[in-house]
């Protein structure tokens, strides 16, 4: 069994490695599952509300003055 | 806003954005995503992004984003500090984008009604205001509505913007 301490270790040591490798890194980012869902829920939230949104709104009327 | 952030690097394609946290716990990769959201026919113009963040986790010797952990490195007002500012980086680079966020609603949150990372936002929003509203401007989303952010009010959803 590992002490709490031992897997703190660990885990420094692997993220030390995985900071080696930044593209690695941007990657897990734009394939993250749990950020995907966020996006996801956000998108949800937003067709939830009522069109157009103020800045919407503002950028049609100043559209509509040229 | 500059005041106490962390460094942060940005990926190709300006869309990931890379911090590292340090704390009582030790060092934690924070990874954020800027991502699109659909935009309606009518209004073609509007760039509505969606901002979210978590923390590297490693999974079964895998690493993967886990935006829902609590990480205890007692430095959240800096890691929300850095967030803040990556979206002010974002909408510099990106005039005419509308940046969303909203906070991960944990157990503690829904206890209490009220999202936990939202509260956090907006101090960061509040305490530097005088500054942040002089180029941005804010939205917020209550109770299904929009409206001009206030300072002091609790929002669901918050939206930003460059004047």
């Amino acid at each position: 069994m590992k002490t709490q301490m031992e897997k703190e270790e660990t885990r420094e040591a692997m993220l030390e490695e995985l900071l080696q490798h930044r593209e690695k890194m941007f990657e897990i980012i734009r394939n993250s599952p749990a950020l995907r869902k966020r996006n996801e829920a956000a998108a949800a939230s937003l067709a939830r509300l009522p069109r157009p949104f103020p800045w919407e709104k503002e950028k049609s009327e100043k559209k509509s003055d040229q | 806003m500059d005041k106490d952030c962390y460094k942060f690097v940005v990926g190709q394609d300006d869309f990931t954005y890379i911090f590292i946290s340090e704390g009582v716990k030790g060092k934690i990769a924070k990874g954020v995503l800027i991502s699109p959201l659909p935009a309606a026919s009518v209004y073609p113009f509007s760039s509505v992004y969606n901002l979210g963040f978590g923390d590297f986790v490693n999974f079964d010797r895998k690493w993967i984003i886990d935006d829902s952990v609590r990480s205890g490195n007692g430095d959240m007002p800096k890691v929300i500090a850095t967030v803040a500012r990556i979206a002010m980086d974002f909408l510099t680079k990106n005039p005419d984008s509308v940046l969303s966020f909203e906070g991960y609603m944990d157990e503690k949150s829904a206890l209490h009604g009220r999202n936990h990372r939202n509260v956090l936002y907006q101090r960061a929003i509040n305490s530097n205001w005088a500054e942040l509203s002089e180029e941005f401007r804010f939205w917020g989303v209550q109770e299904g509505k929009f409206e001009e952010y206030s300072v002091g009010t609790h929002y669901d959803q918050i939206l930003v913007g460059r004047l």
